[in-house]
């Protein structure tokens, strides 16, 4: 490559334009927690549907002096995470970790990390439905007249029938919130496990969905209310007497997957969150 | 692994790092940011002769494009579209001057600004995001001060902050200033070094 071809891009390969567009758009989302505010959710040479928007606020808050660490499923290693990790390292030069604690900007599909977020860390979110307003309202004009009249009648009678069908809120993944007792959210694919870490947290939380050209975000120590019934309240994935078969934590969301071995194979659950994993491996090695 | 991209100019640099103590300080209301040296010195004076913060107006520029438009105010008058002030911003963002309460934001430069804030667009029902977002400047914010006592999304509890050099006028103006969730405008405080404090439309203000 000359030295030309070196310097195709801009710095975090987005135009000063767009980045600027997403940054006024940020603020309004911390202004107003939990409300869907649009972008114009450029073009990049990654597909919609593939991180996008998580990808244009990562690029869009990026500085040069940041840490980043980038997530799919808790894994670092997972294709997605690798793609969209090199494609922000290769327009910016920024230093990448694995290691949650040691990272500024943190890009995540479908998990919070394990470790506690600090205050001066930002995590990203990569959204794939932005409005939960969409199982019971698929027309967007009207689903935007509800969110204006906190008119959620529609989703609570959602809920209720989740319970009728199947006898408890049988919800696995993006788990309707309430956020700062106004707007109904949409936590995105995250286990709910991870949902009561969006409440009264240390962290800012930026959430992008670039196929539905929407941001919004969650302040820290901002309340954000799971939807449930008395009778039927918010739960967990945790089953007591849960373990990691790797590090033998009991107290992560864990994976399921299968191992073959030499008696044809049996299931296996070790943490999503890889890297929490491998740190505690390695601090158990070091004290053995 | 080759880097493919150029490094940011000055003004990209100022307008990304810039962005980060914004967006931290409207994050987590009562807290004291510190916005980069500005990256430019040789601004209009006001109308009184006294040269603008040019960190506030640094700040407010580094959002500033040709898609959205701004107004700016000494004292509690509206500069004109012609003031060398106004040109000099536009020329430099291709923003839009407006008349206020169409513009997406504010630059006021001095704290009897806060006397304007009922002219200001405060977003509708349907998209709370149009509305205006403020850069106020302030002679001082003091680090341990008390007097505005803060509380809403963002703070754990509550927050104190000092501010020196505002109107107890100017503070009531503060502390009640639209912002009718979801409703309001957002602003950004930020004093003569460069300290920025950000009150966004979700923060109870009590003046102490």
């Amino acid at each position: 490559m000359s030295e030309t071809s070196d310097q195709l891009y801009n710095f975090a390969l987005l135009d000063e334009d767009a980045k600027r567009e997403i940054r006024r758009k940020l603020l309004k989302a911390v202004a107003i927690p939990g409300h869907l505010v649009p972008f114009a959710s450029r073009d990049l040479p990654i597909a919609r549907g593939w991180g996008t928007g998580g990808l244009q606020i990562t690029l869009s808050i990026i500085t040069p002096d940041d840490t980043l660490k980038v997530i799919d499923q808790g894994d670092d290693e997972s294709v997605n995470a690798v793609n969209l990790r090199r494609l922000i390292t290769r327009t910016t030069g920024v230093a990448t970790t694995t290691d949650t604690a040691a990272a500024t900007i943190i890009q995540t599909r479908h998990r919070i990390p394990e470790e506690p977020m600090r205050a001066d860390q930002i995590l990203v979110l990569q959204v794939p439905m932005a409005d939960p307003l969409r199982w019971v309202e698929p027309n967007l004009e009207r689903a935007t007249i509800m969110h204006s009249e906190a008119d959620y009648g529609k989703m609570w009678v959602y809920m209720y029938e989740s319970v009728v069908r199947a006898g408890d809120l049988r919800i696995a993944s993006q788990y309707p919130v309430i956020v700062n007792r106004r707007y109904l959210m949409d936590t995105t694919p995250i286990p709910r496990w991870d949902v009561p870490k969006l409440h009264m947290a240390d962290t800012l939380y930026l959430f992008g969905a670039g196929r539905e050209k929407r941001i919004y975000a969650v302040p820290p120590y901002t309340v954000v209310e799971p939807l449930q019934f008395e009778d039927y309240p918010f739960r967990t994935e945790y089953r007591p007497g849960q373990r990691c078969a790797r590090c033998g934590a009991d107290n992560t969301f864990l994976t399921e997957h299968f191992v073959s071995d030499s008696n044809g194979g049996r299931w296996e659950t070790t943490c999503s969150d890889a890297a929490y994993c491998a740190k505690r491996v390695a601090q158990m090695e070091a004290t053995a | 692994m080759t880097i493919v991209a150029t490094p940011p100019t000055p003004i990209e640099r100022f307008n990304g790092l810039a962005f980060r103590v914004l967006l931290d300080c409207l994050a987590r209301p009562g807290k004291v940011g510190h916005l980069p040296p500005p990256p430019f010195a040789d601004l209009p004076p006001l109308p009184d002769g006294t040269p603008p913060n040019a960190t506030a107006v640094a700040a407010g520029m580094s959002l500033l494009d040709q898609t959205v438009s701004f107004v700016h105010a000494a004292g509690e008058e509206w500069l004109p579209v012609d003031h060398p002030l106004t040109r000099w911003i536009a020329l430099r963002t291709n923003a839009r001057p407006v008349e206020a309460a169409a513009a997406d934001f504010a630059l006021l430069h001095d704290p009897a600004g806060t006397a304007l804030f009922g002219e200001l667009a405060a977003g509708s029902l349907l998209y709370p995001e149009r509305s205006c977002t403020v850069f106020l400047s302030v002679p001082a914010i003091a680090l341990n001060g008390e007097t505005l006592r803060l509380r809403g999304p963002g703070i754990a509890t509550t927050a104190t902050v000092g501010l020196r050099g505002v109107a107890p006028t100017e503070l009531a103006a503060i502390a009640s200033r639209p912002s009718q969730f979801p409703l309001g405008i957002d602003l950004f405080l930020i004093d003569q070094q460069g300290r920025c404090l950000g009150l966004p439309r979700t923060t109870q203000i009590e003046v102490i």
